[in-house]
């Protein structure tokens, strides 16, 4: 793990909402390494955007990271000043979001936008930086990009929009991207376009991709490795083969239950996980998923299951998971 | 419920905690593993109890200071201004003999002008001409803007281009211009048609003006609210179950607009007293002997510099009451639609 | 562009036919023409409709009055003898139009680092402090606070002429009455939407490209922070044209709007009627410009 790009450590977020604090991400852990796509898998309020932000230093108020650290190519993210941290956004790490409708600027040209970041971290001549911009719209696979670069972003469909947000984003060769739902929005034939296009792209560019999403199925076309999240924490976590075929966590079956086809039969109806995710403003003690859990034993509902390692680099937060011959085990 | 048993785990599992002095180590339980019941895992979910429209809105009301500050104010000078007139020794228009041009004192708190009128019944009148103009406008505009915005929302067509062009065109053309050219051409006619109108003809104009301008804000929102609404899968459904026209505009899409409604015809009670008292200024407004705030701070500008509290009085309540309004508008929609909130 | 444009600018004039139409049907239906009142026997009175040719039918009347217009003819004032409306205006609006460019200038010079000051310091003392001014300078009617500055500044302590615009300093006080109010309007408009703007995903894009604060806020949220209050422009200058009528009246300034109030109370009604066309005509051309404007920085209208 010594050469991992990226380190979590125990993270911990809350949000100060005058309700009272509410835990969005609660002791957060993981590693990345270079080149490595990593998909993080969870249902909405279960912290997985949350901790992205957060990682761009790019929470607001009343966010605020409470505990844990971030380590990014060595350096400490949470000790950096902001304008250390601008020159870490855009350039080591950049990040694409869900609605690629929203995500441009109206006013603003594609070009602009474009030249804009790359000026930013380079300091090109605005010409040289409109030629990158040009060579980035082709490459994410826009055609006629001179015109495009004219245009502004209502003139291009959603998926076109997700591209020139890909192009900007690796404008200038970041370490580390980070797709946040990069196609939850978009249609299905287009999802697939993009998500094959984040592929192609880490390939040429050797980056490291976060996938965020609340879609496991996208999730096994593309990454290397799978983190589940639920409410706050990660429950499980592995390779796409362990996620798949030797699932562990109760909540992960729960998912791959809920995939279309994923029952034997044809016409089997789509199943649904049964009841509510848990308040986040007042966390019972135990594990988060207890009560929506078939398997729920009574230590569920007093302790919070620790990572119990299940295979090689496959790990579960359940005490179902506990090593049947070990007494003692870290918490 | 919930918490009680899982005190009563802890009871049961007290010899586990003991062990657990070395936060290192931690024995399990072979009866740690047994399956919880239904009840224990219910009792994890805590439901928040779910609150109306109308319960959130007056919640979220009550909580703002400013607007129940404005309310109160607003309060006050409906009973300044209503009930006032009758506690005052004075009529508005009685002339005292001798008492003429006094400053405030105990008989006559705002003073006397110069004819001898005292000016705090005068200047109850004005605020009650004041409120009526705000609150009459207010209605016209709630009844008259609703059911234009609605039907040309709905209709769409022609009769939507025609009445948005009517709009265009009555917004691009100052209300006050439109008021002076009505009060000139109405005045004989009024004059014949009602002489003995306290109100006088001028005002007269000014309420008919305002009926038939101040519709158009209102209209445009409500259309803009109907156009957006009307695509809804819930319209589509209703329709598609053989519901009205009608039905649908009073059912479906007047419910959903009712807060943006509410909020548009409380601004224009401000505006409405806004304007009235611009006129009254410029001597367009009440005549003599009738008074409004306006234009007894035009009547108190030529003595402004003797008489500086002629000025004072009506002038504070203008303010006061434009005051309130806007503040009291602006808490009505922070309620009402939290979306607009600042 | 040239297409909405021209398009903007035929509404425009139908526009402004249309009103022209209303105003003169309507001064046309003051019973017993503009010379009644004056003292003046039978015979004098049916010479002098003649020769103004108020004594032929309504049509033809309203014919005359297009056709003069088109060549920019307003007719004849009836009270100040001897001019014509055209020359009248001429004479009086430039005073109007400097006092009104220099309020709509100091709203916007005031109002808009105003309104980014306290958007950029939201819930501190400072933003506090600007929106109790804004929410105060809003609900005070320009008259009211002109009088109380005429009779404070001009009166009491006399440090500021109270009557004409002879010099610079007979500006203060008229300017500041007029553009209060706008002020503290866009001021508010700014802020709110600034700060509605703080949410939207392209200045997170923004902020995650690696731009700095100031980029975001001066180049991405201002631009889209304009438009509504490029939207208030058009509302604003009819706020400041009526607003003058007022504030020349307290302060006894020569302009259009003065001149206008005596007017109506002289019944001198062509000139009633000129000015108001003049006016809508100004309104609508501002309300052009307006437009073409919004279009220039939202791209997203289509045209």
């Amino acid at each position: 793990m010594a050469n991992s790009l990226l380190e979590m450590d125990d993270l911990r977020i809350s949000f100060f909402t005058p309700a009272g604090e509410v835990k969005a991400v609660n002791g957060m852990s993981c590693a990345l390494n270079q080149g490595e796509v990593l998909g993080i898998v969870g249902e909405s309020g279960s912290g997985k955007s949350v901790s992205v932000t957060a990682l761009m230093k790019l929470l607001v108020r009343p966010g605020k990271v409470v505990g844990g650290g971030i380590k990014f190519d060595g350096r400490d993210i949470l000790a950096m000043s902001s304008k250390e941290m601008r020159g870490v956004r855009g350039k080591d790490i950049s990040m694409i979001f869900q609605d690629p409708m929203t995500s441009l600027n109206p006013v603003f040209t594609i070009g602009n936008q474009l030249i804009e970041t790359i000026r930013t971290h380079t300091g090109m001549p605005k010409k040289e930086a409109a030629d990158r911009g040009v060579k980035m719209l082709a490459q994410v696979g826009i055609n006629n990009p001179e015109k495009r670069m004219k245009q502004f972003p209502h003139e291009l469909s959603g998926g076109m929009r997700q591209r020139v947000m890909i192009a900007m984003a690796l404008s200038c060769s970041p370490k580390l991207l980070i797709a946040d739902e990069p196609t939850t929005s978009l249609d299905v034939t287009i999802q697939a376009q993009i998500l094959d296009l984040i592929k192609k792209m880490r390939d040429e560019t050797g980056a490291a991709v976060i996938l965020i999403t609340h879609d496991l199925g996208i999730v096994s076309e593309i990454c290397d490795r799978i983190m589940i999240m639920y409410a706050g924490r990660i429950v499980e976590s592995g390779s796409v083969d362990d996620i798949y075929y030797s699932t562990a966590h109760p909540y992960t079956k729960g998912l791959l239950g809920c995939l279309p086809g994923s029952s034997k039969g044809v016409r089997a109806p789509l199943k649904a996980i049964e009841g509510n995710p848990v308040d986040l403003l007042d966390m019972p003690k135990g594990c988060g998923f207890a009560s929506r859990c078939g398997e729920c034993m009574k230590i569920c509902l007093r302790e919070n299951p620790p990572s119990f390692p299940i295979g090689e680099g496959h790990v579960s937060a359940c005490w179902k998971h506990v090593p049947v011959n070990a007494s003692e085990v870290r918490p | 419920m919930g918490r009680k048993i899982s005190e009563k785990e802890k009871l049961e599992g007290e010899l586990e905690i003991s062990k657990q002095a070395n936060p290192f180590s931690m024995m399990l339980n072979i009866h740690d593993a047994a399956p919880a019941t239904e009840e224990e895992k219910a009792s994890r979910i805590k439901m928040r109890e779910s609150t109306t429209y109308w319960q959130d809105a007056k919640v979220r009301f009550m909580k703002n200071q400013m607007a129940l500050f404005s309310l109160g104010i607003i309060a006050a000078l409906a009973i300044f201004a209503f009930v006032g007139p009758f506690l005052s020794p004075y009529k508005y228009d009685q002339q005292i003999r001798g008492s003429e041009r006094l400053s405030p004192c105990l008989a006559h708190p705002f003073g006397t002008d110069n004819l001898g009128r005292d000016l705090l019944v005068r200047n109850m009148i004005g605020t009650r001409i004041s409120l009526a103009i705000g609150v009459f406008c207010s209605i016209i505009v709630l009844v008259l803007g609703t059911l234009v915005g609605a039907s040309a929302g709905y209709i769409g067509g022609w009769v939507d281009n025609l009445v948005m062009r009517g709009c265009e065109i009555i917004y691009s053309v100052p209300d006050i211009l439109i008021i002076i050219i009505l009060q000139i051409s109405l005045k004989n006619f009024l004059d014949n048609t009602f002489p003995n109108m306290a109100l006088g003809s001028a005002m007269f104009s000014i309420f008919i003006a305002f009926a038939m301008l101040y519709w158009v804000n209102m209209a445009r929102m409500v259309r803009g609210q109907v156009l957006s609404l009307k695509e809804r899968e819930y319209v589509l459904a209703a329709k598609a179950q053989g519901a009205s026209g009608g039905w649908i505009v009073r059912k479906h899409l007047l419910p959903n607009a009712v807060g943006t409604i509410i909020v548009t015809a409380m601004f224009q009670i401000p505006s409405a007293i806004f304007t009235e008292s611009f006129l009254s200024f410029m001597g367009l407004g009440a005549s003599a002997p009738m008074a409004s705030l306006g234009s007894l701070a035009n009547s108190a500008l030529s003595g402004l510099s003797s008489y500086p509290h002629w000025m004072f009085f009506p002038a504070m309540l203008i303010a006061l009451i434009i005051f309130a309004f806007n503040n009291f508008g602006d808490g009505l929609r922070d309620a009402l639609d939290p979306r607009l909130k600042e | 562009m040239l297409k909405f444009v021209s398009f903007r600018l035929l509404s425009s004039l139908v526009t402004l036919f249309l009103v022209i139409t209303a105003t003169f049907f309507l001064m046309f239906l003051v019973p017993g023409g503009p010379f009644l009142s004056e003292k003046i026997n039978a015979a004098t009175l049916a010479q002098i409709n003649k020769k103004y040719g108020l004594d032929q039918p309504v049509y033809v009347q309203y014919g005359n009055y297009l056709k003069n217009l088109v060549k920019g003819d307003l007719g004849i004032s009836f009270k100040r003898r001897g001019y014509t409306i055209t020359e009248i205006i001429a004479e009086k609006f430039p005073v109007s139009a400097k006092l009104g460019a220099l309020a709509i200038i100091c709203a916007l010079l005031v109002g808009l680092p105003a309104g980014m000051l306290a958007a950029t310091k939201r819930n501190t003392v400072v933003d506090r402090i600007i929106m109790a001014v804004c929410t105060l300078g809003i609900a005070l009617p320009s008259f009211i606070v002109s009088t109380t500055l005429l009779y404070i500044l001009g009166m009491q302590f006399k440090v500021l002429p109270v009557i004409g615009l002879e010099t610079p300093r007979n500006y203060i006080m008229p300017v500041f009455a007029l553009s209060l109010s706008p002020t503290c309007y866009i001021t508010r408009l700014l802020r709110s939407s600034i700060l509605d703007i703080q949410g939207q995903d392209y200045l997170k894009t923004a902020r995650a490209k690696g731009l700095g604060e100031q980029v975001v806020l001066f180049k991405h949220a201002l631009k889209n922070a304009l438009i509504p209050v490029i939207t208030y422009m058009g509302p604003m200058v009819a706020g400041i044209l009526t607003g003058s009528l007022v504030i020349e009246k307290i302060f006894s300034i020569p302009g259009l709007g003065k001149y206008f109030i005596d007017s109506i109370e002289g019944r001198d009604y062509t000139l009633i009627m000129g000015t108001t066309i003049f006016f809508a005509a100004i309104l609508i051309v501002a309300n052009l410009i307006v437009d073409i404007l919004y279009c220039l920085v939202d791209p997203r209208i289509k045209y």
